[in-house]
């Protein structure tokens, strides 16, 4: 069962509208997400700290911490952690700042569940397509690395492109 | 019918404009362009005064001074003539009438000023006549001032000055003193001022006028100088001044425009601004419909092989029903903000309006939150006329927020007061209360501090609108953790 559980795609979803929140978990976990939902930014920010994400949704109107502070924080801690902006505004110049803040998406409310699935797989592919191009970048590197420095330098330098996948 | 009316008041209303701008053109170039021609045009008159005056006194002087020379040179003609008649001065210790007579012709053919012509002895009295009055000869001249200043002075002869004498008529004597064989013989004249003048003035001249001929033509023209200079420069003030006119009308008209498309620019980001807010009230509980709809169809699909209970279904179906309720709150307080309200004026108690509502449609809420209510009724307040559909829909609002506000046991202070013309009616709850940037923004649309899906942020913006609509103003006071006062001011009779 841990192994079912692993080969999961997990996702965070950050809404302040519970019954919102619950009921679009619920749907994602019956399409074999693994799904923690939280109600504020700052519980989101935590929850990134013990637990690992590939995807997150973020509602951008929130009380206190906003979904763009939020999706800022989270790049910043996480970059291969894809993000989908969620909002009821659907203003472009929101649309806009959020995709510089490097939001992979951006989908106004009320969406079809079809649309959203379709813009995750993407998301999720998005994620695998960077990993996979830093993984190579780190091979090579690590390649290049072997032919020229101390041992001590190699080790070092591998601690280093190691501590970059997070 | 009413837009030519309107268009035909707005097309007098832009005349009005362009009158009054012209008119303040108008007197304003006046006085820039009139006031310094006048000081001008004063300045020079008074100068043109002083020169004419001037010039007049010397002309008078030189005048006078000729005539005195002509006088003279007239007089010493006369004296001369008179002179000649004393040849033979023995003649006239004894005149003969015959020979004075002829004399006197011999005179007046000289000059026609001789009138008469008398010898007198030194005592004054009268020894021979020639002339029209010989009533004379019985005066005696001894008294009269010429005679006695005759005999006194050094001088052979005297003139005197135009006097009237015995005869009553103005007249001029002429008279020589000799002293013939040792007697005293006064030969005297008369003449006649009038006729001398005449004589004169053929030598002389008529005296003119000064400021008369060439300078009353200056002064004319200097008149009709002044017409034309004030005719042209009015005629150039009024294009001038239309001019300006027009230019300020044509400007402002501009500025209007601008003001009206700057208007409409705003009207049509604030309908922007709030059909974003709308948007998103509306959108979020939409959102919710749709995942609690797509999750009731997912659990009763086989394919998940769920089996939800009723139960689990029949709680997600009234999430739904609560998500499109929210909707309808939101439009239905839009078309309360939005909508021209038909103000119904009815007299009524407003303390039997605010028991009605705690009693029945709030009385539930009240109770489940265990929230006391004070009514602190001021018993003088008259039944109130104004909208009091409208007026219960801001109370509805006050007391459901007051409510709202508070978590678990608290109060509610109902306060009504009677003013002068006015009432104050307040309602105070011990609340969570707001912060000052909260209470700042406490009457905009959408802003509310509820969570979501419990307030639209619309009630107090809605309240404030009635309010304002009914001739009164709502105020609303707080502090975080010392509940909030909402205080709403109407006229007693609307």
């Amino acid at each position: 069962m841990a192994d079912a559980q692993e080969r999961k795609i997990k996702l965070l979803i950050v809404d302040d509208e519970v019954d919102f929140l619950e009921a679009l978990g619920e749907r994602l976990e019956m399409r074999d997400f693994l799904v923690r939902t939280v109600t504020t930014g700052a519980d989101a920010l935590d929850l990134c700290g013990t637990e690992k994400f590939d995807l997150a949704l973020i509602d951008l109107k929130m009380p206190g911490m906003d979904g763009q502070e939020l999706l800022a924080r989270i790049k910043a801690a996480h970059r291969f952690l894809e993000v989908i902006i969620l909002t009821g505004h659907g203003s472009l110049g929101s649309a806009v700042e959020c995709a510089k803040l490097g939001a992979f998406s951006y989908l106004p409310k009320p969406y079809q569940l079809d649309e959203l699935l379709m813009v995750l797989k993407d998301a999720y592919a998005e994620r695998l397509m960077k990993k996979f191009a830093a993984n190579t970048a780190r091979t090579e590197e690590l390649l290049r690395l072997s032919q020229e420095e101390s041992p001590r330098g190699i080790l070092r330098r591998m601690k280093e492109l190691d501590d970059e996948d997070r | 019918m009413a837009a030519p009316d309107g268009f035909r008041s707005d097309a007098k209303r832009r005349d009005d404009i362009y009158r009054g701008l012209l008119r303040h053109a108008l007197v304003r170039l006046t006085f820039l362009y009139f006031i310094p021609l006048l000081l001008l045009t004063l300045f020079f008159h008074l100068q043109y005064r002083l020169v004419v005056r001037d010039a007049d006194q010397r002309h008078r002087e030189l005048l006078a001074y000729h005539q005195a020379a002509m006088l003279e040179m007239y007089l010493g003609d006369r004296l001369l003539n008179l002179t000649d008649l004393t040849d033979d001065p023995r003649s006239l210790l004894e005149p003969r009438r015959d020979d004075l007579e002829s004399h006197l012709a011999d005179l007046r053919e000289v000059s026609e000023a001789f009138i008469d012509l008398s010898v007198l002895d030194g005592s004054g009295r009268v020894l021979g006549y020639a002339g029209p009055l010989p009533s004379l000869e019985e005066r005696n001249y001894s008294g009269e001032a010429w005679f006695t200043r005759l005999l006194a002075g050094a001088s052979s002869h005297v003139i005197t000055d135009v006097y009237l004498g015995f005869r009553e008529e103005p007249h001029f004597t002429m008279a020589l003193k000799l002293e013939p064989r040792g007697e005293t013989r006064i030969l005297r004249a008369v003449l006649s001022p009038e006729t001398a003048r005449i004589q004169l003035e053929g030598q002389v001249g008529e005296t003119e006028e000064p400021g008369g001929g060439l300078l009353a033509n200056i002064a004319t023209n200097i008149w009709l100088f002044s017409a034309l200079f004030c005719l042209i420069g009015g005629l150039v003030i009024w294009l001038q001044a239309r001019w300006v006119a027009q230019q300020q009308y044509e400007a402002q008209l501009k500025e209007r425009q601008l003001n009206r498309q700057l208007g409409q620019a705003a009207k049509l980001a604030l309908v922007g601004e709030l059909a974003a807010g709308i948007a998103h009230e509306i959108n979020n509980p939409l959102a919710v419909v749709s995942e609690k709809a797509g999750l009731v169809k997912d659990l009763l699909n086989p394919r998940f092989g769920k089996n939800p209970t009723p139960g689990q279904l029949r709680a997600h179906l009234g999430t739904i029903e609560e998500a499109v309720f929210r909707c309808t709150d939101i439009t239905r307080q839009l078309l309360g903000f939005v909508r021209q309200r038909d103000v119904e004026l009815k007299e009524k108690d407003v303390h039997a309006e605010i028991d009605d509502l705690v009693h029945g449609l709030l009385s539930s809420e009240l109770e489940a939150g265990d929230i006391m209510v004070v009514k602190d009724y001021d018993p003088g307040l008259p039944a109130i006329i104004t909208d009091h559909g409208q007026l219960r829909q801001v109370m509805l609002n006050l007391l459901k927020n007051a409510a709202d506000s508070i978590t678990g046991r608290g109060m509610i202070t109902i306060t009504t007061k009677k003013l002068e013309d006015r009432f104050t009616l307040t309602v105070r709850d011990t609340g969570h209360g707001m912060t000052p940037e909260a209470l700042e923004l406490v009457f905009m649309p959408f802003f509310t501090t509820k969570p979501p899906g419990k307030g639209t942020g619309l009630g107090l913006s809605v309240s404030y609108g009635i309010i304002e609509g009914l001739g009164g103003h709502i105020d609303a006071h707080s502090a975080p953790n010392e509940g909030s006062k909402f205080t709403v001011e109407l006229p007693l009779k609307r």
